[in-house]
């Protein structure tokens, strides 16, 4: 038999834009921003779109799927800030993670503090995550421009042992000692209640949100969670240059 | 204790007519073996869109195929999805009781619904109600082997009555079974009567409690079937070699390449949060944090069944003391060992391990 072939994307590494701000993995305290609201939406996407965008020290995942997250703390040491992300399902090794496209924020110290510790390249946008009577609204408005606007309708409750949602760690691209490097951004959850809903968008600017060939034709779920968000130290760096095989996710040695 | 075979017919990419044939002609010829051994059972999965993981989306026609060139090995559905979207429970009842016929009464019937998104996403089933459906199939399908006529309304299914043709050999009917990989799932296969085929690759100590509840909550059940299939099988992997450190080093090499495929699928409960996919499955428990090189390596799950027959004897009478019935064994994963090895591995397997262990019938016990 042939050598075994294996999946990779096939994305130029260069193409995938990276944060130049340095990043602190000195800084190790964990942040707890208690009552964080989180929407999450997820949706289908073309693999040959994925596997054309995620580099080859990723795997694509089956099917290529991509998320749109926000992140809300209102009484944080940060200020209150509102936190939205795009990404593409991809795993190294075999755990599934998202490789961010890009990020907005509301609030500079924010920002600053999550490029720093985790490698987000974030641009200033306004955000905002609203829950209304029956349906939750997610909003990115970047230079008076609206270029997301979606929100999770028809929602049940998820009890019990249902009622945490497994978000896939996201990878931020930026640079550890002048070279490209995939860091994980490390978050644990408490999870205090959840929803799930059926995503719908009045605006989805693909191209202003990371890449024109992210699409919501094929929506899987959305979700709304209230949780005490714990922020810990960088733990997982990915060499965007290796190959998945050579690479993957190694622990950050300090 | 008995033995059998479990097959995901994994394939290497590219998924040409080459690599496609070949896992199917090497998973028969290894079956043709097997029976002639005194291996008692061949489980074929159903999965559909699991690339390289699985390339199951026929186990009927893959069981057909086994029972034809056999002539003693039970042929298992491990199993047949029982979701509204993928299948009628009609079709499950006509293609097992047709299947029971071309084997003359070997088929032992597996139940189960998807934990992944690829395929129930690919179905556009729907998420929420796998597990109602699955429990109003596994109450219908038996009485529709059973009855000369059936008629039901139902939530998830409704017929007028037709006569279900044709009927099983197997009088009254095929065993039923479950799949079980989220804690609890063996509690659903007690409680129905239906035998538990454990999924979930790991220590013997971790299941010794699952299987000890199982065997209290069968004492009590109502089964859906005309029987009570009391058996626990355990799926398991399998490498018998002479040399101790190689059969370990492959059996490394077919877990690690298992679990690069297990990790291209989507987990249901990663994409679609759900009441009733509390746990990850299978594919999803196998996936770990990496380490970095110079951390200390995780200890294999203790209940692996690589090594030199003694170990494998050993390992095995502790399957037995924790109660399982049946150990069902994967031998290959996307060809990575040669065709000989694996066959070489099952002849020695046979000669050495087999014997030391009493290859009892299946308790079975009939209704009334």
């Amino acid at each position: 038999m042939n050598e075994i072939e294996l999946l990779y994307g096939h994305g130029d590494h260069k193409e995938i834009p990276i944060s130049e701000a340095p990043l602190n993995l000195e800084n190790t305290s964990e942040i707890i921003i208690e009552d964080a609201q989180i929407l999450y939406v997820l949706y289908e996407m073309k693999m040959s779109v994925a596997e054309s965008i995620i580099p080859p020290s990723l795997h694509p995942s089956i099917p290529a799927l991509f998320s749109l997250t926000f992140i809300q703390g209102k009484t944080t040491l940060m200020g209150a800030f509102t936190l939205a992300y795009t990404g593409i399902a991809c795993r190294t090794g075999i755990k599934p993670r998202h490789l961010i496209m890009k990020a907005f924020c509301d609030n500079p110290q924010a920002s600053s503090i999550l490029q720093q510790r985790y490698g987000f390249s974030i641009f200033q946008a306004k955000v905002s995550c609203k829950e209304t009577y029956d349906q939750v609204h997610g909003k990115i408005e970047e230079n008076n421009v609206v270029i997301a606007d979606i929100s999770i309708g028809n929602c049940i409750p998820l009890v019990g042992a249902g009622s945490i949602i497994k978000y896939s760690p996201a990878l931020n691209a930026c640079l550890i000692n002048d070279k490209p490097t995939l860091v994980q951004f490390e978050a644990n959850y408490d999870f205090k209640s959840v929803i799930r809903g059926e995503p719908a968008e009045k605006i989805f600017n693909s191209k202003s949100l990371g890449h024109e060939g992210i699409t919501t034709a094929y929506p899987v779920a959305g979700s709304h969670a209230s949780v005490d968000l714990h922020l810990m130290p960088a733990r997982f760096q990915v060499d965007l240059e290796k190959p998945a095989e050579k690479g993957g996710a190694q622990r950050i040695d300090r | 204790m008995k033995f059998g075979l479990f097959y995901e017919l994994s394939t290497p990419r590219p998924f040409s007519t080459e690599n496609q044939r070949m896992v199917i002609e090497n998973a028969i010829e290894q079956t043709v073996l097997a029976d002639k051994l005194g291996f008692s059972s061949v489980w074929c999965v159903e999965h559909h869109f699991l690339e390289e993981y699985s390339h199951s989306s026929c186990p009927d026609m893959f069981l057909t195929a086994v029972a034809r060139e056999t002539k003693d090995i039970r042929v298992c559905f491990g199993i047949g999805t029982c979701v509204p979207a993928m299948h009628s429970p009609i079709r499950w009842a006509e293609k097992a009781a047709y299947l029971d016929m071309l084997s003359n009464g070997r088929v032992e019937f597996g139940t189960g619904r998807s934990s992944t998104w690829n395929e129930l996403g690919g179905f556009n089933a729907n998420v929420d109600d796998t597990k109602k459906s699955w429990d109003e199939y596994c109450r219908v399908i038996p009485k529709m082997w059973t009855e000369e006529r059936f008629a039901y309304e139902g939530n998830y299914f409704s017929m007028p009555e037709r006569c279900i043709l044709p009927k099983p050999v197997q009088d009254p009917h095929p065993p039923m079974w479950v799949a079980v990989t989220a804690p609890g799932t063996e509690l659903d296969a007690a409680d129905r009567g239906m035998g538990a085929l454990i999924l979930s690759i790991s220590d013997v100590e971790r299941n010794i409690p699952r299987i000890k509840k199982y065997r209290e909550h069968i004492k009590t059940c109502e089964p859906v079937g005309s029987f009570i299939n009391d058996q626990v099988a355990i799926a398991n992997w399998m490498y018998c070699h002479e040399d101790v450190e190689f059969a370990k080093q492959k059996g490394d090499e077919l877990i690690s390449t298992f679990g690069y495929m297990a990790g291209q699928t989507v987990e249901v409960s990663e994409a679609y949060p759900a009441n009733n996919y509390k746990a990850l499955g299978l594919l999803g428990s196998l996936r770990q944090d990496p380490n970095a090189p110079g951390d200390k390596k995780a200890a294999p799950a203790s209940g692996l069944c690589f090594g030199d027959p003694a170990a494998l004897i050993d390992t095995i009478a502790r399957w037995e003391a924790a109660g399982a019935d049946q150990m069902v064994f994967m031998v290959q994963a996307r060809e990575h060992l040669p065709q000989e090895a694996v066959l070489e591995s099952m002849r020695m397997f046979a000669k050495e391990v087999m014997p030391h262990f009493n290859q009892k019938e299946p308790s079975v016990v009939k209704n009334g």
